[in-house]
């Protein structure tokens, strides 16, 4: 790996509380350090296939916020910039 | 719907002009881009485009590269989003100047020069990975009885 890209860029998380394969700890640990913000779902290590709709509302939350400059101001007018 | 590996898929409708509009979804370890058949509809019913890539899972950086070919599809900005595995991959692909946004699915999230094989034990063994099928060309596959079970617990529906 050459770099980390939660390292520059905003990120969201969701947590599985009854995970089975990452244990729940090791990704509030991820989730913290990334400072993400954090969804928990109480649900198996497949949270796409058990609740799909809070899935979806995650990732439609980032697409939407993302632009906000609510998280990591500094960089929004790089991304921006990008795009514009 | 397949091309060049890839499930490609186009919504209608609109997602707000703030907002993004592309969905890259990335699929982990013992599994296809069929995890994501129930979000996908939601998604695209709400305006997005949705990209699900297909991973080789032959090693990271053929996972990276199929992530890759599917953010070089993109129109403009994308949500970059991994389950598991993945989320090695897109902490990876995810450099690529079109993704805005990260989206981890109980997913690792490793540092630079973290391992994914490192990264879990400081925590309890996870059952689901307790004893996996390792053939002898080295590909690793998960024994539906024990596997399957845990993987799914909790999984039976909304």
């Amino acid at each position: 790996m050459s770099a980390a890209a939660w390292k520059t860029k905003p990120s969201w998380y969701i947590v599985s509380k009854l995970d089975e394969a990452i244990a729940p700890e090791e990704e509030r640990f991820f989730a913290k350090r990334m400072k993400a913000t954090t969804t928990e779902l109480n649900t198996s290590h497949l949270p796409m296939l058990s609740q799909p709709k809070a899935v979806a509302a995650v990732i439609m939350d980032a697409a939407a916020k993302v632009f906000c400059g609510q998280r990591q101001p500094g960089s929004l007018k790089r991304r921006v910039g990008y795009w514009m | 719907m397949a091309h060049g590996g890839l499930a490609l898929r186009r919504g209608r409708g609109a997602a707000s002009a703030q907002s993004v509009k592309n969905i890259v979804l990335v699929h982990g370890a013992f599994a296809d881009g069929s995890s994501w058949a129930k979000v996908i509809p939601i998604l695209q019913a709400s305006g997005y485009n949705v990209t699900a890539v297909q991973n080789p899972l032959t090693s990271f950086v053929d996972d990276v590269g199929a992530t890759n070919r599917a953010l070089a599809l993109q129109d403009g900005p994308v949500i970059l989003v991994g389950h598991s595995w993945a989320g090695v991959v897109i902490t990876e692909a995810g450099m690529d100047p079109k993704v805005v946004g990260l989206v981890y699915v109980a997913a690792f999230g490793p540092d630079r020069g973290e391992a994914a094989s490192e990264m879990g034990k400081a925590y309890p063994p996870p059952p689901a990975l307790a004893a996996p099928i390792v053939d002898q060309q080295g590909f690793m596959s998960l024994p539906t009885d024990v596997g399957g079970e845990a993987l799914c617990v909790g999984s039976a529906g909304e």
